[in-house]
């Protein structure tokens, strides 16, 4: 299977991202460390003393204009992709870890077990989701530890699904059956042989998931329910542009933006991750 | 088919008790019982003097909250109040909930019922060509604009219309505020509609964006899986125009699916009010949410809660149902 342009140029746009979020403080950062001489000489938080213009437009010295106190745009979307994918990746991964056990579990031992597991699922699936996230957020204080909670609620769920429909599927292929008649232990021929031959399903749905939970990490923080108060993140300055859309565009267009070739790469990879890994489900 | 329906509701009281479960306990688990909120509230609302509240007054408001009383009779004297949507008084103005959530809900109601059916309107022709000319170039300006879709949320395509055409620097356009002009009683009966329209076009946009793509894939998807059954090649091997196969054959056939998704767009709907009716200040049952959010107003936030998963709930029952109605091929008995 040939791999498009298109995922090829999504993927570098994913990589130049991850790039962004890695070096964020070699690109933008006030600290006068020697031996670091970063691109833009300010932080997330650090305000121009020279020309501090409160909600400046772009200029030279500040490419993506400053925001309501000030601070410069450009470095807080630099730190902002930073910590959006970064905690993003982190709950992904929990969800992944999470509902590749609990789905593993479901399959591997069927019966009772699988049929109480799979009432929750349908119950939890059923849920409004986001409503019930930012009703939790609104009753606990802000903090990463209960944002991270709130967004594993249901994230884990798809995971789950696609690792209990594969162990079924591999359950009763020989190979399991020889690995028993050997001798080996459940633990083992749960961990070495059900769920490597499992992970192709969750391969695929990891950057279409990765996409959706900055999405919903944006809007949370964009209601203002989301990271922590005053950390840069892109849900942050866009509810920043919320409030004062009729005298800073800036706020808005940058960060949109951002957001949008974010998620748009990684869904565009993610299809073409899914047509290489799996082609019979490409069309 | 009976099998079916009873396993459906059955789901569906499992999860209105899950519901139910959850906000009861997240009403306990709040900071400060129910009790103290309660006290705290009337005290900063009173005449701002040290009120001493009596021994009394707190064993009666204690008995209002059924706080003497251990924990299972509580939740199920909770349920009780649920089923006579008996959802208190709202802390903030001390109007009962129920009458505050009722007043909005047809506000909600006509942005999301509208946005679904201008969605469907350009959704499927969209798909439908999208699958007749698999491959196409239309195909991929198609496929590559629901991608783009749904890689927009509707936070950020609300905040860059409201930039672009809410009177920035660009466009003064459109309203940003509300439903209506502040001097909409003086209007006549046409400008009465002009305007509603007016403040209508933004949030709708936002609205639909997100169902169109769902819309726009899930009927190319169906269409294309029209088209390889074998009443099509029955239909083509007869001799009937292309043009009658695709559209009174495949066309109508794929339409099944489509039909069912609308009751399952229902949640999203509801939780895309928050954000969409919140940015357009909209007074939905989205703004009402976001603001009883925003002043911890427990008992406004729990019904919301409550009667959105209720709502919710509803409409993905009833898209199962219409499925299995409206699909005769469906076997009953292997789901």
């Amino acid at each position: 299977m040939k791999i498009s342009k298109l995922t090829i140029i999504s993927f570098v746009f994913v990589l130049c991202f991850l790039l962004i979020a890695v070096f964020a403080h070699l690109i933008a950062d006030d600290s006068k460390a020697p031996g670091i001489l970063p691109i833009v000489k300010f932080g997330p938080e650090s305000t121009d003393i020279f020309s501090s213009e409160i909600l400046g437009r772009p200029t030279r010295s500040h490419w993506f204009g400053t925001d309501y106190i000030g601070r410069d745009v450009f470095a807080r979307l630099v730190h902002a992709i930073k910590n959006s994918l970064f905690f993003s990746i982190a709950v992904v991964l929990v969800c992944m870890i999470l509902g590749v056990l609990i789905g593993g579990i479901m399959g591997f031992f069927g019966g009772k077990i699988d049929l109480i597991l799979s009432r929750i699922v349908e119950v939890i699936g059923n849920f409004p989701i986001f409503l019930l996230q930012l009703t939790l957020l609104a009753f606990f204080s802000q903090n990463y530890w209960v944002l991270l909670f709130v967004m594993t609620i249901a994230g884990w769920i798809p995971y789950a699904r696609f690792t209990r429909a594969e162990f079924f599927r591999l359950r009763n292929q020989e190979f399991v059956h020889a690995a028993e008649a050997l001798g080996a232990s459940k633990f083992r021929i749960f961990f070495r042989h059900l769920l490597p031959n499992s992970l192709t399903p969750i391969l695929i749905y990891t950057p279409f998931d990765l996409s959706s939970t900055i999405v919903v990490l944006g809007a949370l923080s964009f209601l203002g329910f989301g990271e922590p108060i005053n950390v840069a993140s892109l849900g942050e300055l866009l509810k920043q542009a919320k409030d004062h859309f009729q005298e800073a565009w800036w706020l808005a267009v940058f960060p949109g933006v951002t957001l949008f070739l974010l998620t748009l790469s990684l869904t565009i990879f993610g299809s073409g991750l899914r047509d290489y890994l799996d082609p019979r489900q490409a069309e | 088919m009976s099998s079916y329906l009873i396993k459906r509701v059955g789901l569906l009281i499992l999860t209105l008790f899950g519901i139910t479960f959850v906000s009861f306990i997240m009403l306990q688990l709040a900071p400060g019982s129910p009790l103290e909120m309660k006290l705290s509230q009337d005290k900063s609302g009173g005449l701002g003097n040290k009120s001493v509240i009596t021994e009394e007054a707190r064993e009666q408001l204690k008995k209002l909250y059924h706080l003497d009383k251990p924990i299972l009779t509580r939740y199920a004297l909770w349920l009780n109040d649920i089923a006579h949507l008996n959802f208190g008084e709202s802390f903030t103005d001390h109007r009962p909930v129920i009458e505050k959530i009722k007043e909005r809900i047809p506000i909600s109601l006509a942005f999301g019922i509208s946005s679904i059916v201008i969605a469907l309107l350009i959704g499927i022709p969209l798909g439908l060509i999208s699958g007749a000319k698999q491959n196409s170039i239309w195909d991929r300006w198609i496929t590559f604009l629901v991608i783009a879709e749904y890689s927009l949320p509707s936070y950020v395509i609300g905040i860059l219309l409201l930039t672009f055409f809410g009177g920035g620097d660009f466009f003064d356009w459109f309203p940003i505020y509300g439903i209506q002009s502040d001097s909409y009683e003086n209007l006549t009966f046409f400008a009465k509609i002009m305007d509603r329209a007016h403040h209508f076009v933004l949030p709708c946009i936002c609205y639909c964006i997100g169902s169109l793509a769902f819309i726009t894939q899930q009927q190319r998807a169906s269409f294309l899986e029209a088209l390889h059954q074998d009443y099509i090649r029955t239909a083509r091997a007869k001799g009937l125009s292309e043009r009658w196969v695709l559209l009174k054959h495949a066309f109508r056939n794929s339409l099944i699916p489509i039909i069912t998704i609308v009751g399952g767009m229902i949640p999203g709907i509801l939780g895309g009010g928050v954000i969409i009716e919140s940015l357009f200040s909209i007074p939905g049952l989205g703004l009402l949410s976001y603001e009883s959010l925003l002043q911890r107003d427990y008992p406004t936030i729990m019904a919301n809660f409550t009667i959105s998963a209720f709502l919710s709930l509803l409409g993905i029952f009833l898209s199962d149902i219409c499925y299995v109605l409206i699909d005769p091929r469906i076997d009953f008995e292997g789901r």
